[in-house]
């Protein structure tokens, strides 16, 4: 029945009131609600790999894209059009790399696949074009190749440098 | 804050970011970054190897070394033949393709129609999804038995012809076909419902060009698979689009772009609203441009906002929002209507009005072409000349300037239009106090009486128009009244053209009263009315005091003999005008000497055009005589012009003690070039110097008919005497030459008496105050 409601936990103890239909777009929280059978308005779903700050963003993007289409099923073609990010999604997203790695992986762990997608997309587009060293800047990684790997790296490289 | 990192991530997801990546990014840039990463890619498996830049076979070979052929399941390639390699055959020399085990993705680029068939060869044994073709000639329509049946039985999903123009032909479209995906060219409108009869699994169609010939749409089964629809370049009435849309009931995303014919009363009544309420229920994306044609003889009125009414509803602001903006095209000789959610570029249109549903107070401005990279930034004349603008569209202007604020308008032309009084009613109400436009010009409209009471009730208020045109507009002496009324008080207009209108001597004489008040028009058009003796009588009289007007052209109003007593009073007492022209009207001789008389004592006047006035050689002597006494500046030389140009009978002229200078020269000079009756002119004392001493030379190397040319006391050096020097050995006309006091030096002298040795034609030359008698 529309408007029916359940409880999510965060791993730090906050519990959120979430429309059972947005909640669903979780294939993760969808599946437990399945399995459990349909629960009473006052049980608690725990979610223990998420913490309610990330929590309270992703019901927000839930919210938000409550009525979107499924997103089609065919995994296997998946374009390289990174310019496909709606504006909302795109001002959703303007939070720092650890937020935007927590919501990558709450989705995942959730297995909210839009909203995978759209992470995933604003990670490769602050990848794509780049060289590594600027990779590593943008990421904060350390180079820890030795020398002579380091040289064996470059040479096979050689065939990306095209006139 | 999160301390998480990328690598914290696990490797599937990494992966997954991988999947949006070229091979050149996740190869040569991540895999580089650390040890880390290296192994994430050394893991990876679904490489989309693009080869459209690589050149070489040995580049070919080096690549298929670096990638094991089961991690590839995207290829991406571009045979680009040419004398030197074939591409295609050095790829399958040097790639075991059909290793490609995991081949999902092919794109093709720039193929040939056998290298096409090699790598359908491969396709069809291998498990690919997805085929992307673009031929190298696209115009190729023989039967393609390999692609037809990989369509037909193969796990193609996706299918991509991005040029092939006969698609039809080659794909023989059968019901078994699995295809989900589907991109073509073009299609007809009825090609376009038996290709989705075909494909009971297609969910995207998108076409570049489909286009309904036939005007009857017969009844359409339904289908129900079909989620997206691209057409980016069609041809279709909003009927055929109910159509299409009643049988697509499940579409999710709808974008079309598309020339609609005309717009009519069915397009207006056409409610999109029920149609995607009914029929649509799904539609979430609607992206659409169209584009419609005027009937340029119907007399529908383009109100933009009866058109846009329906797309302000909650339905369309709300609940969907897609926001709908309707411009009207400005740029072409039929109007044109545009409705869209999606800009799109327009060729050959530069300035619209727009009217957008978002906004609910009626109110339409001017906007510029998005696509059009403007350098000027603001437009300063907006010329919509002969665009058949009705007055109904004027009233769509009218509220655009009156709400403008993207361009600085400064020039307003709306020549040849077919404007009546309704019409400018609404611009002089959006002009009353428009800040902008200093020039309206409305020349050669049907505004008429009512429409100038319009004008001049704008003309009281506006304060910054300077410039007012309004020829051959029907206007008559009571349009002239009002016009009249308001010059009276208007301190900014300089420059009125009212010519070719049907104003008669009652007009002038509202104009005449303006004059006396007007302390700002310096221009005046009046050409081609009906002026005759008692209208000059009134102008004339109130010219005779004004000290603003420096031009008036009278040209073409009847004007008669006895008229140019009028004009000459005015000339005698007027001390500002500069320019006068009263060509083409019927002064003849006697006219001219009555005008004569005010010439003489006139020092201001300084272009009298009196061409085509049926004046003979009394009149011209009348002239010659005016001038020879009137000190006249260089500047009355346009009368000399005429006299020259237009009196067979005058042959020695003299204008002996003027101010003609170097310039007045030049265009006596001019003048002279193509006369072939003036045998004698004198130039004493008239301040030419070098300058005007080489236009006289340029003359005489042409001229064949002056004897005798005076330049007693001017200003001729040496290097002046040196021109004329040189043209007169070659002239065989000139017998006498008068340079006597002119500071023209031993050298001139010398000059001079070597050309007196040569020129066996020239009789008399004075100079140095000798007259030197050659022969």
């Amino acid at each position: 029945m529309a408007g029916n409601k359940i409880k999510l936990q965060s791993n730090d103890g906050d519990t959120f009131d979430v429309d059972v239909e947005i909640a669903k777009q979780s294939a993760t929280i969808k599946t437990m609600l399945e399995d459990l059978g349909m629960s009473e308005e006052d049980d608690v779903i725990p979610l223990p790999n998420v913490n309610s700050a990330i929590l309270k963003k992703v019901i927000q993007w839930a919210t938000h894209h409550k009525d979107d289409p499924p997103p089609p099923e065919d995994d296997e073609n998946r374009e390289k059009n990174l310019s496909d990010i709606s504006s909302w999604d795109q001002d959703f997203l303007k939070v720092d790399q650890g937020t935007l790695f927590e919501l990558i992986l709450a989705a995942n762990y959730l297995d909210i696949k839009g909203l995978l997608d759209v992470t995933c997309k604003t990670v490769a587009n602050m990848i794509k074009g780049r060289t590594p060293e600027e990779i590593r800047r943008q990421f904060n990684i350390k180079n820890d190749f030795t020398p002579q790997e380091e040289e064996q790296i470059k040479k096979e490289n050689e065939w990306c440098e095209e006139k | 804050m999160s301390e998480r990192s990328l690598l914290d991530l696990p490797v599937e997801i990494l992966h997954r970011i991988f999947d949006y990546l070229r091979i050149k990014t996740i190869f040569c840039s991540l895999r580089c970054t650390c040890t880390q990463l290296y192994a994430a890619v050394q893991t990876y498996k679904n490489f989309e190897l693009d080869l459209t830049a690589s050149t070489s076979a040995v580049q070919f070979e080096y690549i298929s070394q670096l990638f094991h052929p089961e991690c590839i399941t995207g290829l991406v390639f571009s045979a680009e033949n040419n004398q030197h390699s074939n591409r295609a055959k050095s790829f399958f020399a040097n790639f075991a393709i059909y290793q490609f085990a995991r081949l999902r993705s092919i794109e093709l680029l720039d193929i040939s129609i056998d290298d096409l068939n090699e790598f359908l060869q491969c396709a069809s044994v291998l498990p690919v999804t997805s085929l992307s073709i673009h031929l190298a000639n696209p115009y190729f329509h023989r039967p393609l038995p390999l692609l037809t049946s990989l369509i037909n039985q193969g796990n193609l999903r996706k299918l991509q012809i991005i040029n092939m123009y006969y698609v039809l032909q080659p794909l023989l479209w059968s019901t078994h076909c699995k295809l989900t995906h589907l991109t073509i060219l073009r299609c007809t409108f009825e090609e376009l419902f038996i290709i989705l009869g075909r494909c009971p699994f297609l969910r995207t169609f998108v076409l570049q060009d489909c286009t309904m010939y036939n005007g009857d749409v017969p009844n359409f089964p339904s289908y129900p698979q079909l989620t997206s629809l691209h057409i980016t370049d069609a041809y279709l009435s909003w009927k055929s689009l109910r159509h299409l849309l009643s049988s697509t009931p499940s579409l999710v995303d709808f974008k079309v772009i598309s020339c609609v014919r005309y717009f009519d009363a069915e397009s207006e009544s056409f409610s999109w609203e029920e149609l995607i309420q009914t029929r649509l229920p799904s539609l979430t994306h609607f992206h659409f441009f169209f584009r419609f044609g005027f009937r340029t003889l119907s007399n529908s009125y383009t109100n933009l906002h009866s058109i846009i009414k329906q797309f302000r509803s909650p339905f369309w602001l709300e609940e969907k929002q897609w926001f709908v903006t309707c411009d009207f095209v400005l740029n072409s000789l039929s109007s044109e209507i545009i409705l869209y959610t999606i800009p799109q570029p327009v060729y050959r249109a530069k300035i619209f009005i727009r009217c957008r549903a978002r906004s609910t107070d009626s109110i339409c401005y001017f906007a510029k072409d998005l696509f059009e990279q403007d350098e000027n930034g603001d437009m300063l004349e907006l010329n919509l000349t002969n665009m058949r603008t009705q007055s109904m569209d004027i009233q769509l202007l009218a509220c655009a300037l009156k709400h403008n604020t993207v361009m600085t308008i400064t020039v307003l032309n709306l020549d040849e239009n077919q404007i009546d009084s309704d019409g400018i009613k609404y611009l002089a109400d959006a002009l009353k106090d428009n800040m902008t436009i200093q020039i309206l010009s409305l020349n050669s409209n049907v505004i008429g009486d009512a429409g100038a009471r319009y004008l001049a009730e704008m003309l009281q208020s506006n304060n910054t128009m300077t410039t007012l045109r309004i020829c051959g507009n029907q206007i008559g002496d009571e349009g002239m009244r009002h016009l009249s009324s308001s010059l009276q008080t208007n301190t900014t207009l300089t420059s009125l053209d009212i010519s070719g209108n049907r104003i008669e001597n009652e007009g002038a004489r509202y104009l005449a009263d303006a004059f006396k008040k007007n302390k700002m028009l310096t221009t005046l058009s009046f050409q081609d009315n009906y002026l005759k003796d008692e209208g000059i009588q009134h102008l004339c009289q109130a010219l005779r005091k004004n000290t603003t007007i420096l031009t008036i052209d009278l040209r073409s109003n009847q004007i008669v003999p006895s008229s140019g007593q009028h004009l000459s009073d005015m000339l005698e007492t007027n001390t500002t005008l500069t320019t006068l022209i009263l060509t083409d009207n019927e002064l003849e001789s006697k006219g001219i000497e009555l005008l004569a008389c005010g010439l003489r004592k006139n020092m201001t006047l300084r272009v009298l055009n009196l061409r085509f006035n049926r004046i003979d050689t009394d009149g011209a002597e009348h002239l010659a005589d005016a001038l020879t006494y009137n000190t006249v500046t260089h500047n009355l030389l346009s009368l000399f012009l005429f006299l020259l140009e237009y009196l067979q009978s005058l042959t020695a002229l003299s204008l002996w003690n003027n101010e003609i200078k170097d310039t007045g020269t030049r265009c006596l000079a001019d003048a002279l070039k193509q006369n072939k009756t003036l045998t004698a002119l004198d130039l004493g004392r008239n301040f030419i110097a070098v300058t005007g001493a080489r236009y006289l030379a340029d003359m005489l190397r042409i001229n064949t008919t002056l004897t005798s040319l005076g330049l007693w006391s001017n200003e001729i050096k040496e290097n002046g005497v040196h021109y004329l020097v040189q043209a007169l050995t070659s002239n065989e006309t000139l017998t006498k030459l008068d340079i006597g006091s002119n500071p023209i030096g031993d050298n001139g002298e010398q000059y001079l008496i070597e050309l007196s040795k040569t020129n066996k034609i020239l009789t008399t030359l004075n100079f140095n105050d000798n007259l030197l008698n050659i022969v």
